[in-house]
């Protein structure tokens, strides 16, 4: 049952058209390592890829978990298809957990393709080099989790504005929390896969590439607290979302 | 099987179903309503989608809400013409087989029976987005018969087949009835359901109107003047002789339009007494109807009863 459901939504999330956006984009992000490369070739690979998987990478993922997270629940409830899944003898609690755990399957790959992708371009060809990618893929499962929980607990809390809330709060809080001064960084899920990433102060001081990669502020956690955070984080969660999912009414979108 | 008890549903300050009780038994059906009666809320009630806000719904002597042990003996066909477009239709219910807790191979082996029975088997490898709508009601049906539940809901089945299709459908549910299951089928089309069964729930504005036999619901409308427009080459003529008879009230002949409209009390005998005179002549006519014949009318009656 729990196979079944998982496989289905793999099959939903993995379609050509759906994941060949991401693909573009985690593209992109490697296009922009390269450009850094060509500006300025004595530049160092570790500075050209921390700087673009902070910037690009692990954005990605926040913005992938979201839109994956939003093809749960809400999707189905546009789609008007989430009459078949609910009429079903299936827990509910395992019809949420199996289709986040496909969202997060997807995004991870979708993560893991954007960072092999920038670090192949920043290390010139070589990307095993990279001496900062295995704690970055690291950080890339930890966060596919921890967003796609997030997102999850909201497509099922406010269906209709997960979508617009989310991207608030990839943009806005993840974006601008981590650069902020005092401890408000603890409850940036960014900050924690930061953490968890260790990657090296940049040698460059370009504020603004600085503050696009949310490198301003004074982040003091540390990865034995990190990664226990989000596995928390990502538990709570995805329980409360489907905790909620069970409690709750859930009718395909305009449904009298 | 399922039970109601002073059942009603709240939208907000909208009521969906109004303090309905009633017992469905196995058998065929139909929840007759126009469209916003709510009909599509009571059966979402007893498929577990939506909660009453008040009173008992209970199926198998549990609360479906969200229950399993309750949707395993469920089959429903919803309303909504949406599915996995991607998917073919086989895939589309294999997959929902396998949701339900059937294992694999059993999965697949009713599915391709679920296909035979509906008819769908020669193209059940197309992706459903190019299906008709005739076929995507098809495809309902074998993804709600798929598990072998004791009951099957179907809302409002019939939209979208052809005459054929409608017939094969019919008997298809008579069958799956006769198997001792409970069949219930909602529908806004009064004839539709006549053709159908006997056995009726009647549903206006949220409230359950009436229930049971289609017979002892007409006969409660035929208490009531019947308007019967007959239709004829000469109408002053068929006004003529049919003024006289006992159970005429009044006449409103139409002769520019070329039929008169005739109010009865028993439509019946009115019904015979009409195809007497015209076996005898007494009067020529080239067709006639009842206004009065349509789920509207039936609501105007039993509303002012």
């Amino acid at each position: 049952m729990f196979q079944a459901i998982y496989l289905q939504a793999i099959g939903e999330y993995a379609r050509f058209r759906r994941v060949i956006v991401w693909l573009v984009i985690a593209l992109l992000a490697a296009i922009v390592a390269y450009m850094w490369l060509r500006v300025s070739p004595n530049s160092l690979g570790v500075d050209r890829y921390s700087t673009v998987s902070y910037m690009l990478v692990f954005r990605i993922v926040g913005f992938s978990a979201l839109f994956f997270a939003t093809a749960n629940v809400p999707a189905e409830m546009d789609q008007r298809t989430i009459v078949y899944l609910l009429t079903r003898p299936v827990p509910r609690w395992m019809l949420l957990v199996g289709r986040y755990l496909a969202a997060v399957t997807v995004v991870t790959v979708i993560g893991v393709v954007a960072a092999l992708a920038v670090s192949t371009t920043a290390f010139q060809g070589h990307p095993t080099s990279n001496p900062l990618l295995a704690r970055d893929l690291l950080a890339i499962v930890l966060g596919a989790f921890a967003y796609t929980a997030a997102f999850a607990l909201a497509s099922v809390m406010i269906p209709g504005r997960a979508m617009i809330v989310g991207i608030i709060y990839v943009i806005g809080w993840e974006g601008l929390v981590p650069n902020m001064p005092g401890t408000m960084y603890y409850l940036s899920i960014f900050s924690h896969l930061q953490a968890i990433a260790q990657h090296p102060l940049s040698s460059n001081t370009n504020q603004l590439l600085s503050f696009l990669a949310s490198t301003l502020g004074t982040n003091t956690l540390t990865e034995s607290v990190s990664i226990p955070v989000l596995v928390l984080v990502s538990i709570t969660m995805v329980g409360g979302a489907a905790w909620w999912f069970t409690q709750f009414e859930f009718l395909p979108r305009d449904a009298d | 099987m399922i039970v109601l008890e002073g059942v009603s549903r709240w939208y907000g300050q909208v009521i969906g179903v109004n303090d309905v009780s009633c017992m469905l038994k196995p058998g065929l059906v139909a929840l007759l309503g126009q469209n916003g009666a709510g009909k599509t809320t009571l059966l979402r009630m007893i498929t577990g989608q939506l909660r009453p806000t008040t009173g008992r719904l209970t199926v198998f002597g549990e609360e479906p809400f969200a229950n399993p042990n309750v949707l395993k003996r469920i089959g429903y066909c919803p309303d909504v013409d949406n599915f996995y477009e991607n998917s073919t239709g086989r895939a589309f219910i294999q997959f929902l087989a396998e949701l339900g807790g059937m294992p694999k191979k059993l999965a697949r082996e009713r599915t391709e029976e679920m296909l035979q029975v509906v008819g769908m088997s020669h193209a059940a490898d197309r992706r459903i987005a190019g299906y008709s709508k005739g076929m995507r009601q098809r495809i309902k049906l074998a993804q709600a018969m798929i598990h072998n539940p004791d009951v099957i809901v179907l809302d409002e089945p019939l939209n979208g087949l052809d005459p054929v299709g409608r017939h094969e459908y019919i008997a298809m549910l008579h069958s799956l009835a006769n198997e001792g299951r409970l069949i219930v089928v909602s529908s806004h089309i009064l004839y539709e359901v006549e053709t159908m069964t006997k056995s009726l729930l009647l549903l206006h504005r949220g409230r359950l109107l009436a229930e049971g036999d289609l017979r002892v619901i007409r006969s409660l409308i035929d208490q009531h003047p019947h308007r019967v427009r007959v239709e004829g080459p000469v109408p002053r003529a068929i006004a003529q002789a049919t003024l006289g008879l006992p159970n005429v009230l009044s006449l409103d002949l139409r002769e520019q339009e070329g039929y008169v409209e005739i109010e009865v009390t028993e439509p019946e005998m009115f019904y015979r007494e009409l195809s007497e005179m015209v076996l005898s002549g007494k009067v020529e006519l080239t067709g006639f109807s009842s206004p009065d014949n349509n789920l509207e009318s039936v609501f105007r009656y039993l509303v002012t009863t």
